[in-house]
């Protein structure tokens, strides 16, 4: 029997329904080609769309840029330069400020931005903010002398007010009513940009705000944020014109950016360091912190994988902001034989770690791998937990951790605002020796000058060093990888950028 | 037994299949040892957090409730909330699905392409160095992981040319195009071997057959008889292989999507489970199952048009 | 029956296909190589050394170092104890089971035979190695989860095939006549039945291996197989990837690894099948 070629129509339908599937297949927006619209491809979301949880550096990109600030911060002395407030006068006799206010300021429904909106804000932030609370604390009175003007008296001479107020967003009067759940759920926007869409830890859209007072100069009409964690996929959406801007890019990938899209923030006011949680075992014991300190291998990690790209070990307190200087006593310095004669005197000779890390902020691979390689040669057992960054935040908050490697950001640009937040944030969390960092701070809020202000940041140093209560690393750079077009791009050193500042120009 | 009957029965099967499917799905969050609104929670969540995502994933109620819970929201095209990103999962594979179906599709084109050249050159020269050749290098493909074989092809083929992408998924049409040709090579590379293996044999027993014999005899040339004789036996093997290899293809998909950085179904299945996102992970399951059961059914179908004997067995 | 014994002789009278012998030969290289390998090569698979990372082959470093400065080749080596016996017991287990179940089903029928089967088709309705990915991801990633995992997904093919060999042997003369001198059915079926049909599981026990090799090191690959720092082919091909611009033989080498072991396996296997078929 011979057998039935294939019937033509049959070939014929085949072929027609193969072309129809491919024409059907929907073919992804092209997002980062409209003109106004910039695209940015980041590791992490924000921690939180309220202002007053725990802040991360991404809550510190988006958060001004949603809601206004009385002054914004700045790389030049003292760090700050005005914002929503024009202009302020300070009385030494009274201490108290006051603030002139920016006659068109309005919030995104076009409603004004009135004193009465910065006074509530104030004494909010001095209420809940879990990271700036500190800062606010010589706050005594905020009032509202006229519509525009507000004033506000400390109780004493303060070195950290002014530096605090870039962190002290402005929200309408009493959030307009609504309890913080349901304001955060849909925020009423000062800044210059407004929430349009937000999936939490995939993305998020910010429009233009018409109504922002300087909303002539803002150069943007749309920011769209994409979450790509991993990083090969980050690299991967930068060299496919898929995100404008690539932050966190890992060290072994610089190679591939030319040159002319790097920009390195160099130093950046970063500390890479090992949060040990200090309230259990092991690392309740002062011996099992000096292992792991001298188990760590500082200069070689600097050297073999930043080359070039990082400041050695330094404090806790990063160079690159004002007033950080190193400590005097006790040592960082990598010695095994120090490590494990330490490590045999503590309680737990033969400790079993889980050692957590996001990618992210200069984390990677290559470090997390090198740093448990190192501890594991000085006798722990590591295990490694590797998630991404707010997974592992809401572990640490929970106190359920051992040791976190992590590299922490300041949000200042002096050292101020990283003493306050280690004394609100890390130290009650890691089990910090909260009288001895107090001590510091109070030397360094009311020091009358340089020196004074010097001293007492030694004082903390050294008693960080001495006792092993963190270890720090080193502090590394930070490097982002910018597309061509993209305009007036500019960080701190805590890498913080405004995104109002940026202009595309393709 | 009618092909009408035929097909309804094969209907009919699909029903208990998915059934079951849904059971084995929802069972993922039953196998995790302790206690799953813990795991998922992280061993740091509080308390209150974990009886949070207890509630959310009607884990206290019984399996029974859980699952009819579960199969009528899916009838409802709801697949649950990502316990991450608070998107609907359904939101999230729709997202998701167009670089999947660009290289599934795309692949399949060309692992089809690739076993049949490969096949009729090793069935006509059978015996002789290329056929031994050709099955050579069939047992070292199918001994490659198909992530490393994309890899290869990033260093052999893309970073020496600069012609393709090394990763992403490219912008607009031609991009995509661009972007899903090593991907897609990279699938037939992985996939086409088992094919070659059953179409070679196939291939080889037609050649003997009497008809091909007579029609040489007669003088039709080789591609002839290619065309009219052997194609449908072709087509039927390819199809049995298709619907046999569909498994492991979508696998093959999840790794190279991964490898070059594509971003489809399986990354996002990747990334769900590295963020133990558990809705996430049985929603992307739950649709490549039914994807399966659904190509299953289309080549048993398909069979049963071109081949009418399988309707009587 | 003597007739098969004496079909038996002969075939062991014939020496081995080339394929076969080439397989067999790669694959006692692999196992000499897992046992005494590490032995012989001088370095700690799991020291690092960063000061020393990612250097080029020397006459110290042979294959140079990785990117954490260990010795690439010592961990190239050391895999093999990783890889191969998971594998092996991966693809093992499921034998064990999957023949079982497929034995009672073809041999008992009814109820057995339904149960089995349709059980079988659920398994196979699924993509089973993104199943298997997913199973191993909820009981928590290593070699024990992919273990568990691989013996739930791929018992199926055993069962299907052990089926259809003791279908096919039961109604065979020589089990008539065993049945005829009055031995139980169970006895039957371990004495005359499967024994017959254990070549062909044999066989296709070998090319499971291979895939459940690349699995394994498909799913480390992704990140839920073995976990860093042991090495493991295919984490240090996903740990090599990002260095391909300048280091290509971190990422290629293990593949090839990988490759050449599972060529030489399936090679033995086809060479058997051929071997026991003519």
């Amino acid at each position: 029997m011979l057998t039935k070629a294939l019937p033509h129509s049959f070939r014929g339908r085949l072929v027609v329904a193969a072309a129809a599937l491919l024409l059907t297949l929907p073919v992804a927006p092209s997002a980062a080609l409209a003109d106004g619209t910039l695209t940015i491809g980041r590791p992490a979301d924000v921690s939180a769309m309220s202002v007053f949880s725990h802040s991360t550096i991404e809550d510190e990109i988006v958060h001004p840029m949603l809601f206004d600030t009385l002054v914004y911060g700045s790389k030049d002395d003292p760090g700050y330069v005005p914002g929503l407030a024009e202009s302020w006068d300070f009385d030494s006799a009274s201490n108290s400020y006051v603030f002139k206010l920016r006659a068109n300021a309005a919030f995104s429904d076009g409603s004004p931005v009135t004193a009465a909106d910065v006074v509530y804000s104030l004494s909010a932030a001095k209420e809940k903010s879990q990271n700036y609370k500190g800062m606010l604390a010589g706050m005594t009175a905020a009032e509202a002398v006229d519509d525009h003007t507000v004033k506000v008296t400390l109780a004493g001479p303060d070195n950290i007010f002014m530096s605090g107020l870039i962190w002290v967003y402005v929200l309408p009067e009493n959030m307009n009513g609504k309890d913080a759940d349901a304001f955060f759920a849909e925020p009423l926007a000062s800044g210059p940009f407004a929430l349009d869409a937000w999936t939490p830890g995939s993305s998020m859209s910010l429009v233009r705000n018409p109504h922002y007072w300087n909303a002539a100069e803002t150069g943007l009409d749309r920011v769209d944020m994409k979450i790509i964690q991993g990083d090969n996929e980050r690299l991967a959406a930068f060299q496919s014109g898929d995100i404008d801007i690539y932050e966190n890019v890992r060290f072994d990938f610089i190679d591939q950016i030319p040159e002319a899209q790097r920009h390195i923030v160099s130093p950046t006011a970063r500390t890479m360091f090992l949060f040990t949680n200090n309230y259990k075992p092991p690392f309740d014991s002062i011996e099992a912190r000096k292992a792991l300190s001298y188990a760590v291998d500082r200069d070689a990690i600097g050297e073999a994988l930043w080359p070039g790209l990082s400041v050695p070990v330094q404090g806790m307190l990063m160079p690159g902001t004002t007033g950080a200087v190193p400590a005097d006593a006790g040592s960082w310095d990598f010695d095994l034989e120090t490590a494990e004669a330490a490590l045999a005197a503590s309680p737990t000779p033969k400790p079993e770690i889980t050692l957590s890390a996001a990618y992210i902020r200069g984390v990677d691979e290559v470090l997390v791998q090198a740093v448990q390689a190192q501890l594991q040669d000085a006798g722990f057992q590591v295990t490694l937990n590797v998630s991404d960054f707010n997974t592992i935040l809401g572990q640490v908050l929970n106190g359920e951790f051992d040791v976190w490697l992590l590299g922490n950001t300041t949000f200042g640009t002096t050292v101020a605002e990283m003493f306050a937040f280690y004394g609100g944030a890390f130290g009650p969390l890691g089990g910090w020796d909260l009288d001895a960092l107090g001590g510091a701070l109070e030397k360094y809020l009311v020091a009358p000058d340089a020196a004074g202000r010097e001293a007492a940041v030694r004082d903390f140093e050294n008693m960080m060093r001495e006792t092993f209560t963190a270890v720090p690393i080193g502090h590394p750079d930070t490097v982002f990888a910018i597309a061509d077009g993209v305009e007036g791009f500019e960080t701190l050193p805590t890498t913080a950028y405004r995104l109002d500042r940026i202009s595309v120009n393709r | 037994m009618t092909r009408s009957r035929y097909i309804l029965k094969r209907l009919l099967q699909t029903i208990p299949l998915i059934a079951g499917i849904m059971v084995l799905v929802m069972l993922l969050l039953h196998v995790v040892p302790g206690d799953p609104a813990r795991a998922i929670g992280g061993m740091a969540a509080s308390d209150e957090t974990v009886e949070q995502i207890r509630e959310e994933l009607g884990l206290n109620r019984s399996f029974v409730a859980q699952y009819i819970a579960y199969v009528g929201n899916a009838l409802q095209g709801d697949l649950g909330i990502s316990t991450r990103s608070r998107q609907p999962v359904t939101e999230i594979i729709g997202e998701r699905l167009a670089p999947t179906l660009w290289l599934l599709t795309a692949g399949m084109i060309l692992s089809i392409v690739l076993a049949s050249a490969v096949s009729v050159l090793a069935a006509r020269n059978k015996d002789r160095a290329a056929d031994y050749a050709l099955g050579g290098l069939t047992v070292i493909g199918l001994s490659m992981p198909a992530y490393w074989v994309g890899i290869m092809l990033l260093l052999l083929v893309a970073l020496p040319t600069g012609a393709f992408p090394i990763s992403g998924f490219g912008k607009g049409f031609w991009g995509h195009l661009n972007a899903i040709i090593l991907p897609a090579l990279t699938f037939a590379i992985a996939i086409s071997p088992v094919m070659i293996r059953a179409l070679r044999a196939k291939l080889v027993a037609l050649y003997r057959n009497d008809f091909v014999m007579m029609s040489r005899a007669v003088g039709l040339s080789e591609s002839t008889i290619l065309a009219r004789h052997l194609s449908r036996h072709a087509a039927l093997v390819l199809i049995t292989m298709v619907s046999v290899q569909v498994g492991p293809m979508i696998f093959v998909g999840v790794v190279i999507e991964k490898t070059f950085a594509l971003p489809g179904l399986g990354q996002a299945l990747v990334n769900a489970v590295a963020q133990r996102d558990f809705p996430v992970v049985q929603g992307i399951t739950l649709t490549t199952a039914l994807f399966v059961t659904f190509v299953h059914l289309g080549a048993d179908i398909f069979t049963s048009f071109v081949n009418p004997r399988t309707v009587l067995e | 029956m003597m007739a098969r014994i004496a079909q038996r002789a002969r075939r062991g009278a014939r020496p081995l296909p080339m394929k076969a012998r080439i397989g067999l030969t790669i694959l006692a290289a692999y196992i000499l190589a897992g046992i005494f390998g590490p032995m012989l090569l001088p370095f700690d698979p799991d020291k690092t050394d960063i000061l020393r990372r990612l250097k080029p082959p020397s006459n110290v470093h042979w294959l140079g170092t990785d990117q954490l400065g260990r010795d690439f080749l010592t961990r190239l080596v050391v895999a093999i104890r990783v890889d191969l016996p998971i594998a092996f017991a991966a693809a093992f287990f499921p034998m064990v089971i999957g023949t079982a179940l497929g034995a009672i089903a073809g041999y008992y029928g009814k109820l057995a035979d339904t149960v089995v089967s349709r059980a079988a088709d659920l398994v196979q309705a699924f993509p089973v190695y993104v199943f298997l990915l997913v199973l191993v991801f909820a009981l928590g990633a290593g070699a024990t989860s992919f273990i568990v995992a691989a013996t739930v997904i791929a018992w199926v093919g055993y069962a299907r095939l052990a089926r259809g060999e003791v279908m096919r042997l039961k109604s065979l003369e020589f089990v008539e006549a065993a049945r005829v001198t009055g031995l139980p059915e169970r006895v039957i079926l371990t004495t005359h039945v499967l024994p017959n049909a254990l070549p062909q599981t044999l066989i296709y026990y070998m090319s499971d291996v291979v895939l459940m090799v690349l699995v394994l090191s498909s799913l480390s690959f992704l990140g839920v197989g073995i976990q860093p720092p042991t090495a493991e082919w295919g984490r240090m091909i996903a740990e090599g990837q990002p260095f391909l611009r300048s280091h290509w033989w971190l990422a290629a080498a293990p593949g090839l690894m990988l490759m050449v072991f599972g060529t030489g396996l399936s090679l033995l296997a086809d060479g058997l099948d051929d071997w026991l078929r003519s």
